[in-house]
């Protein structure tokens, strides 16, 4: 995306995280009846905001939710005055020391961490191993984390100019890196999908290591980028029976952003309110000839794109999510 | 006439005996030994010996693994028709005298197979139906086992039919897997591993020209490297055993800088490549070992592995024409500990190790000044390091006396993080945030 002022994101609504949560939504609605989503338990980072928490309550109509919060004592306090609805927990301490004990008691759970660290610095390894430890089949886990390149393009241990980023990785996430990873994996366009296939592939075999006979079933691989290039990825724990109820929903054919590979780019536009409701009148009609009919000729594929006002990029990725594009509006 | 009381073992005893202690990983190796032992057959009978640049060139083994389905396949000169008939399905090698008279096969020149178990055990420890076809240029023959139909049945063979000689080589399919070997086998992380110990421990022979492939990817080999220069030279002795005739090579050094003092609790990257090795016929037996197999020991005259240690790596190889002589297990992929030959190759080992030992302890007081001339040795590949008999590392000068103190206080890593970057490199050691952080306040607030 162009890197114009007006393109250039207000950090606190981030649209594009705004979309992934409502797709995350969605998809975990399917879910139900035949895994009775409204009984799962939801884990997640409420920090002080809880967005997360008052979109699933709404949607998927969990009530037995638990934030953790690992600012402090004064962070708990906040957090309790500020969620949303008197479901929600907040347990306080890092998710290493508490997430063991806000899933243990076999109560099927949907866990999403929400990093906002990248590999090394978030405790993704550990919390993957405490979820996989505890979690009873039919859990869900999502992982969100800092997916930016230059975050592995570490100093040299002489201070002087940097190590190549392989060296990097490896410094942070040491014997996670398989062996096929090689530097042109690593670029900064790059990274992100590799990144993922690292912790995709590391969850599928954990249960295997643990000796459990559930399966990891991959669901999610998501990248966006509000500011800092972020993935999620994600799935489902399954035994046997789970793993034929969750294949007989078809959610990878349902639901275009299901699924390990390729990796989903979350890239909406940042579109005038003038464009969104013209080019909401298109969709999902015949693109072409509806945006002639409304006067947004050219930005149509192969359409004199001279003459757009938008380009078939930011078209083709706002139609694609334009379901779930947000709406902001300042409220007096 | 005195009675007698049966003592015949059941089939499915056998099979849970022999399967018991061995890993789906070793199997796998175990299947590409013998791929490997048939390329040294065709190339002792071809050039005569094995020790050529390259000598392996041509051959190759490619593991393929599916859902529910294992298959290995090279192009290895194939299982004689003869040999599969009296030999390679035999549990165990066929001795003459006892076995009605089956012809003792010849073993290849610095055959790395030995006890003729792996091809059976693998079959039974990962399938549940398994196929061998095999072809040399000469014939061909096709074996089905269904093991859990051969377990039940009295007869202690294998059918066999005969075809057409097609391209030499064998194609071992295992389809469908074993009770739980499915899940493992098809993890990416047992896969990767599987990769990396290919690399590491058949280093030696894909140098020399063998190629394997998982699925479409070849294996590229470990490179085995130590540092030279800035004052390392790497240790590297030979000789032969006097006792057994086994040719004993020795090459042991620095193949990275140790860790810094402070950080030895961290998880270090690489250190699955730190410590002893042990080689017989080109063949990687223990791998980065750090216990008493090799020199570390528990309370005795030499000191047990610790992290301060990490960044040595010794190799210690044993050749012999006659693999019995060299120091191995059944499974080769474990050392004959007991085996006086490899006793007196300890001895020397400890030397070679106990200056490596010194120098970790000596850089403790010179940390700055080893560091620097740590970065001056350059990775040089094994093959290639100067014959020199012991391991030589530099040496301090004594610094004029000035007395020190150790500071030694705990932040939280939040605080700590934040004070890196503020210093320009997040990711800056704990050890020289507190240097720095101390020297701007000498400098700062200090006359």
């Amino acid at each position: 995306m162009a890197g114009n002022s007006f393109d250039v994101v207000n950090y606190s609504v981030r649209p594009n995280k705004n979309v992934e949560r409502k797709l995350l939504a969605e998809s975990l609605a399917a879910l139900a009846p035949q895994f009775n989503i409204s009984d799962y338990r939801y884990v997640g980072f409420g920090s002080m905001w809880f967005t997360d928490f008052a979109l699933f309550h709404r949607t998927l109509q969990i009530s037995d939710m638990i934030s953790i919060e690992g600012g402090g004592e004064d962070a708990v306090r906040r957090a309790e005055f500020n969620r949303p609805h008197t479901c929600i927990c907040v347990l306080g301490g890092y998710s290493t020391e508490v997430l063991a004990s806000a899933i243990e008691d076999k109560k099927r759970s949907i866990v999403w961490l929400d990093y906002d660290k990248g590999p090394g610095e978030a405790p993704a390894e550990e919390d993957i191993e405490i979820f996989f430890r505890h979690a009873s089949s039919g859990s869900i886990v999502m992982f969100s984390m800092n997916a930016h390149g230059e975050r592995i393009r570490l100093r040299k241990d002489t201070g002087k100019g940097f190590k190549p980023r392989l060296e990097g990785l490896k410094d942070l996430l040491k014997h996670l890196v398989p062996s096929w990873v090689k530097e042109d994996d690593l670029k900064n366009e790059t990274y992100p999908s590799t990144l993922a296939r690292i912790f995709l592939d590391h969850m599928k075999s954990i249960p295997v290591r643990l000796g459990r006979t559930v399966k990891f079933i991959p669901l999610y691989n998501i990248y966006y980028r509000d500011g800092a290039p972020m993935i999620t990825v994600g799935g489902m724990l399954c035994d046997k029976s789970d793993e034929t109820t969750l294949t007989s929903l078809n959610l990878d054919k349902r639901f275009f952003y299901i699924g390990e590979e390729p990796q989903l780019r979350i890239e909406v536009p940042h579109l005038t309110p003038k464009e969104k409701i013209l080019i909401d009148c298109t969709v999902p009609y015949n693109l072409r000839n509806d945006c002639k009919m409304i006067g947004l000729d050219g930005l149509g594929p192969n359409d004199g794109m001279e003459n757009a006002p938008i380009s078939r990029e930011m078209l083709e990725q706002y139609v694609k999510f334009h379901r779930y594009f947000p709406y902001y509006a300042e409220v007096i | 006439m005195a009675d007698q009381a049966k003592a015949l073992p059941t089939k499915r005893f056998f099979v849970r005996m022999i399967t018991r202690d061995i890993s789906i990983e070793d199997c796998i190796l175990d299947l590409l030994d013998n791929a490997l032992d048939g390329a040294s057959k065709e190339v002792a009978r071809r050039h005569g010996s094995l020790d050529r640049e390259n000598a392996y060139d041509g051959f190759w083994a490619r593991i393929k693994i599916k859902d529910n389905s294992f298959c290995i396949e090279d192009n290895c000169g194939g299982i004689p028709l003869a040999e599969a008939k009296n030999y390679a399905f035999y549990f165990g090698k066929p001795d003459p005298d006892v076995n009605g008279g089956v012809p003792a096969i010849q073993t290849a020149e610095h055959s790395i197979g030995l006890y003729g178990i792996g091809m059976k055990r693998a079959i039974f420890r990962i399938g549940k139906m398994a196929k061998v076809v095999s072809s040399t240029s000469a014939g061909a023959f096709e074996v089905d086992i269904d093991v859990s139909k051969w377990e039940k049945s009295g007869e202690w063979a294998f059918d066999l039919t005969e075809c057409k000689a097609k391209t030499p080589g064998t194609t071992i399919t295992l389809s469908p897997l074993a009770d739980f070997v499915n899940e493992e086998v098809n993890s990416p992380e047992f896969l990767d591993k599987v990769w990396k110990s290919i690399a590491r421990d058949y280093s030696f022979f894909i140098q020399k020209g063998f190629k394997v492939f998982m699925g479409d990817s070849e294996v590229n080999p470990y490179q085995f490297t130590l540092r030279e220069g800035g004052g390392f030279s790497p240790a590297y002795l030979h000789y032969t055993d006097e006792e057994t005739g086994v040719r004993v090579t020795i090459k042991a050094g620095m193949a990275g800088p140790p860790p810094d003092e402070g950080s030895v609790d961290e998880k270090m990257k690489e250190v699955e490549y730190c410590g002893w090795y042990v080689i017989c016929n080109d063949r990687i037996v223990i791998a980065a070992n750090k216990n008493d197999k090799t020199v570390w020991t528990e309370g005795g005259s030499f000191p047990s592995w610790h992290p301060q240690y990490n960044g040595f790596m010794g190799l210690a190889f044993f050749e012999s024409q006659d693999p019995a002589l060299l120091p191995w297990t059944t499974t080769k992929r474990d050392i004959e500990v007991h085996a006086p030959v490899y006793r007196r190759a300890l001895a020397k080992m400890r030397d070679a190790t106990r200056e490596w030992i010194d120098y970790t302890n000596q850089r403790k007081g010179y940390l700055e000044q080893a560091k620097a001339i740590e970065r001056q040795a350059t990775s040089v590949p094994i093959k290639r390091i100067s014959e020199i008999k012991a391991i030589s590392v530099p040496r301090f000068e004594a610094k004029p006396k000035v007395r020190m103190a150790n500071i030694n206080y705990s932040v939280t890593l939040d605080d700590l993080k934040a004070v890196a970057t503020a210093l320009g490199n997040e990711h800056m050691s704990y050890r020289d945030v507190g240097i720095e952080t101390f020297k701007f306040y000498k400098e700062n607030e200090v006359d």
